[in-house]
């Protein structure tokens, strides 16, 4: 029986390695897609990643269970970013590397994906990282804490330190937002997630949609 | 319920983070709302679409390597935090790391050492004081048997501080470091220097110049010589002494230096009244020269130099009471005594020796005339008697009798100092010589006196005995003897000192 992220970060204030280990192991993906959604570059996910976990053992004593364990991790890992995006011209790195990002973003995706929808699936996914890298910060981050982290509006706003409902509504506005800029691959993408070729529901409908 | 209401409640419909009942009005409203369906749709879509792109594969360190940046030590570590910084210290910075272990090391050895001997009373009293200290309670000691040896090493260890203080006691165990000497070559080697606080100079080559044992023409207002230092009459018997050596005779001059420095500095110290202390003539200061040197020259240290200044008792003790409080002392003054009688020579210098006046032509004369044979008693019974007695109690409450104690000596005029152990009390007790008696009396009213001893009874024994050693000298010798120790013991010492040794009484 596994035990809890609280169980395992206790244990690890008591200096106990292996609850570290095993936390780290559970989160580090996980980090590092945040960080790298939010910064847009593999490297400097890379390193951040690292940070935030070597912040966490530095102060792990600092973790008072007055929130998840969870939501700890990507409250440092949130306040990570925004320095090392403020320490650096991230925006303007972004724009300079926008096509190596690109083309790294679709060689990357390739191996994932089938060689069959890859060329698709490539254009498709360097779409979505570029729309989410010009999405406004403010938008971007809730977002990818909710789509990709499944983290409840509760802990991104206490990652976020914002309330429940600016994480509401700021979800709503970057989705929609999203919409705007990945319009014409979302009548595509909705048409080849939707297919089974019997299946003539025009899309947009809510029978059409999965959650 | 229109769209407006609603819309930006969508994502959150889809997400499930609404409240029931507004997720039951929410879908009311999409079953006959068209573009609000819609726009449920794409935002779906849209999620989809986010999840499926997926990011790099990244290349992160295993969870050990991240504990090993951060610095992590776990607990097991953290036990022997200690060692393995003091290891990596002493490592890394091998130079300072042993200077420090070094100064800790030393510091603790020093710490030790001060700290080995608690119940030092005289920190500033050299190892020649204890060993005068020691001597002088051999007689207490073999005659209180039953006294604990601390409690006599401790009442004895605390009249010879006393004495260190004041330079004025009887026990007169500390010798007096010549502070300087005017004229005086090669001499001041041989004059005290030990701790003692010599206060007294040495002016114009005159030792005691200040001191009315040595010079003959002391200013009116010196202050009489310590009560400790005997000071016998100056008689033309005294003036008579002979020169039995030359050799005797230099080592008397010197010792006549060193023993008028030191009475110079006792003088300042102390001056009680002494029935008899009218150095007027230089024989007599020489002759105390001698007497004392005679007693420094005894021993290769001035261990004994005070003990001369005791002048324990001649041979002969012809009707006199010699005594001493450091009577074990008074035995070296036996060994030498013709050095005692050699100060005489040191007359024929100039003023600028030590001891001697320069306008005392007697001097010289009256030195030459002092006997050879037994400057060292000569010089002891030159000083003032000084009566000690010891007294042990048995006491059942010691606090008590220690008040009572304090009681007795402030109502006879008198001062005190003592030590404390855990199960006995020593005093040394100050009276005035003629309040001795009373002091004693009450003191053995406090309990069971256990054991009484004077210095009175031990001199007279010294005297008959050193009567006997010398038995084959000349009858006239052995009378000036037997009236020096009679003059010597007349001329008792304005006070007395008592040694109280107050003991628990076992129940």
């Amino acid at each position: 029986m596994s035990k809890s992220d609280e169980e395992l970060m206790q244990h690890f204030q008591t200096g106990n390695e292996a609850s570290f280990v095993t936390l780290y192991e559970r989160y580090k993906l996980a980090i590092y897609r945040f960080l790298y959604r939010k910064l847009g570059h593999q490297a400097r996910a890379e390193d951040l990643t690292q940070e935030v976990f070597v912040a966490l053992v530095e102060h792990r004593k600092d973790w008072r269970q007055e929130a998840s364990f969870k939501t700890y991790l990507y409250r440092i890992a949130h306040n990570r970013a925004i320095s090392e995006m403020r320490r650096s011209e991230h925006k303007v790195m972004i724009e300079a590397d926008n096509e190596a990002n690109t083309e790294k973003v679709a060689k990357v995706a390739t191996s994932t994906i089938s060689p069959a929808a890859s060329v698709e699936q490539q254009q498709l996914q360097v779409k979505v990282q570029q729309a989410l890298t010009l999405l406004e910060k403010d938008y971007r981050e809730p977002i990818i804490l909710r789509e990709y982290e499944d983290l409840s509006y509760e802990d991104i706003s206490l990652i976020l330190g914002i309330p429940v409902g600016t994480v509401k509504s700021r979800i709503f506005r970057g989705k929609v937002e999203l919409k705007r800029l990945l319009e014409p691959m979302l009548t595509t993408a909705s048409d080849q997630v939707r297919k089974p070729p019997n299946v003539g529901s025009p899309p947009g409908m809510p029978g059409n949609i999965r959650a | 319920m229109n769209c407006d209401a609603i819309i930006e409640d969508l994502q959150a419909f889809l997400d499930d983070e609404l409240q029931s009942n507004r997720r039951s009005e929410i879908e009311l409203h999409l079953k006959v709302c068209v573009e609000c369906s819609q726009m449920i749709g794409d935002l779906g879509n849209l999620s989809s679409l986010l999840k499926s792109c997926d990011v790099p594969t990244p290349n992160l360190p295993t969870g050990r390597e991240i504990l090993a940046k951060a610095g992590f030590k776990s607990n097991k570590e953290n036990s022997l935090g200690f060692f393995h910084s003091i290891y990596t210290f002493l490592f890394k910075y091998k130079a300072p790391a042993i200077a420090i272990i070094s100064a800790i090391a030393i510091f603790g050895v020093y710490i030790n050492l001060s700290g080995t001997n608690p119940y030092s009373s005289a920190p500033s009293v050299s190892s020649q004081y204890k060993t005068q200290e020691t001597t002088a309670s051999n007689d207490f000691t073999k005659s209180a048997s039953e006294t604990p040896k601390e409690a006599i090493a401790a009442n004895t260890d605390t009249v010879s501080n006393k004495d260190s203080q004041t330079n004025s006691t009887p026990s007169q165990t500390q010798t007096i470091p010549l502070a300087k000497t005017q004229g005086t070559s090669g001499n001041a080697g041989e004059l005290a220097l030990v701790e003692g606080g010599v206060e007294g100079d040495i002016e114009g080559g005159i030792i005691g110049g200040k001191s009315n044992f040595v010079s003959p023409e002391p200013p009116a207002s010196q202050p009489p010589p310590p009560s400790d230092i005997v000071l016998p009459k100056k008689s033309a018997a005294d003036a008579d002494g002979k020169i039995q050596g030359k050799d005797e005779l230099e080592r008397a001059e010197s010792s006549a230096r060193a023993i008028t420095l030191e009475k110079n500095t006792l003088a300042k110290k102390e001056a009680p009244k002494l029935e008899e202390s009218k150095p007027n003539s230089s024989l007599a200061a020489a002759e105390e020269l001698v007497a004392d040197k005679a007693k420094n020259d005894r021993s290769d240290t001035y261990k004994d130099a005070p003990k001369n200044e005791m002048s324990k008792t001649k041979p002969d003790s012809s009707g006199g009471k010699g005594k001493d409080l450091d009577e074990g002392f008074s035995k070296q003054g036996e060994t030498s005594p013709k050095e005692s009688k050699i100060v005489a020579k040191p007359n024929t210098s100039t003023s600028s020796k030590p001891g001697f006046s320069p306008q005392a032509g007697a001097p010289v004369a009256g030195m030459a005339q002092v006997p050879v044979s037994a400057p060292a008693r000569e010089a002891e019974e030159k000083k003032a008697f000084i009566r000690s007695v010891l007294i042990v109690i048995e006491a059942k409450e010691l606090a008590q009798a220690k008040e009572q104690i304090n009681e007795i000596v402030k109502g006879n005029i008198g001062s005190s100092t003592s030590s404390e152990k855990e199960q006995s009390i020593s005093f040394t007790l100050k009276v005035p010589y003629g309040k001795i008696e009373s002091t004693l009396s009450q003191l053995r009213k406090l309990g069971k006196v256990t054991k009484e001893k004077s210095n009175e009874d031990d001199a007279e024994k010294q005297v008959e005995d050193s009567r006997k050693t010398e038995a084959r000298d000349s009858n006239k010798k052995s009378d000036d003897q037997d009236q020096s120790e009679a003059k010597r013991r007349q001329n008792t010492a304005g006070f007395a000192i008592i040694n109280v040794v107050l003991q628990k009484a076992s129940k």
